[in-house]
């Protein structure tokens, strides 16, 4: 009985430190106070290292704060490029703290929700902001 | 806030021209400090110069910021004298944000200035000017770099 409750005092310390180590992570990816413009520009890359895209612009609410990242993938030189919508709490600072990582594959990038640069004002819409929480969840 | 549509997008909210209420132009948004809880904290306010020359850098709270009638247009009340005291730097000598002091002192001489207004009493006097960032032990910035205005 006695040794059933150490175990028991044991899980209940090891949540309480998985918590701990979850508190740590956060909820955005950086560390510091970081410039707008330097945050878009960021290259993003899955945790395998692949390179997914650089941060095209940020999508703020009304308090400020920062909701969307939205990715620039494929194209040359900005031209036949998608825009993809990540949400920014599924962004993490990479190693080097330069780049920013998202735990998706490229495959499943190509199906995430994406748009062209041409239909702006759509992405903003609650419908379609809807979808990409459900598609990084 | 700048705008009521949400999700804002902040490629468009840069470039915004700041007035205040009697539609005196105090600057353009040139950038903003983002904090580590992923918040706008700061809206960098590029002040005076031509075509970019000799302007100074203004960091306004965020919060400051009103929406205005017109299109990329935002509203900060507070008038040129009063903004032209605030710490401003340089481009090329951006400050440390993570010096609380520093963040203390914006928050503060924006606060105290708005708190002047509802008191109808003159705003606290000018702050004390911001000491430069020296980079990787560089040689420290001499005060002349320091744009004090006014």
């Amino acid at each position: 009985m006695k040794k059933n409750g150490f175990g028991l005092y044991a899980a209940v310390f090891c949540i309480l430190l998985a918590g701990q180590v979850f508190a740590e992570t956060g909820t955005t990816p950086l560390e510091g106070w970081q410039r707008s413009s330097q945050i878009t520009g960021m290259t993003v890359t899955n945790p395998q290292g692949e390179k997914l895209g650089k941060i095209d612009d940020l999508l703020i609410d009304q308090g400020g704060a920062v909701k969307y990242a939205i990715l620039s993938h494929g194209g040359i030189l900005g031209i036949g490029d998608k825009l993809i919508p990540i949400p920014w709490k599924a962004l993490k600072l990479g190693k080097e703290k330069t780049t920013l990582v998202v735990n998706v594959n490229k495959g499943a990038l190509e199906k995430a929700p994406n748009f062209d640069p041409k239909e702006w004002p759509k992405v903003t819409s609650p419908d379609s902001l809807k979808k990409v929480d459900m598609y990084y969840k | 806030m700048m705008e009521i549509k949400v999700p804002m997008r902040v490629s468009e909210l840069l470039k915004t021209t700041v007035e205040n209420r009697h539609k005196e132009k105090l600057g353009t948004i040139h950038d903003f400090m983002v904090g580590a809880d992923g918040r706008l904290k700061y809206a960098i306010l590029s002040h005076g110069g031509f075509l970019g020359i000799g302007d100074v850098l203004i960091p306004i709270p965020f919060d400051a910021l009103m929406a205005s009638d017109e299109k990329g247009k935002a509203v900060l009340d507070i008038d040129k004298q009063t903004l032209e005291k605030a710490l401003n730097f340089e481009n090329k000598t951006w400050p440390d944000f993570t010096a609380a002091e520093w963040v203390e002192k914006v928050d503060r001489y924006f606060g105290a200035y708005a708190a002047g207004v509802t008191q109808q009493q003159p705003v606290a006097g000018r702050l004390e000017r911001l000491a430069p960032l020296s980079r990787d032990g560089g040689p420290t910035v001499d005060n002349t770099e320091l744009n004090i205005l006014g």
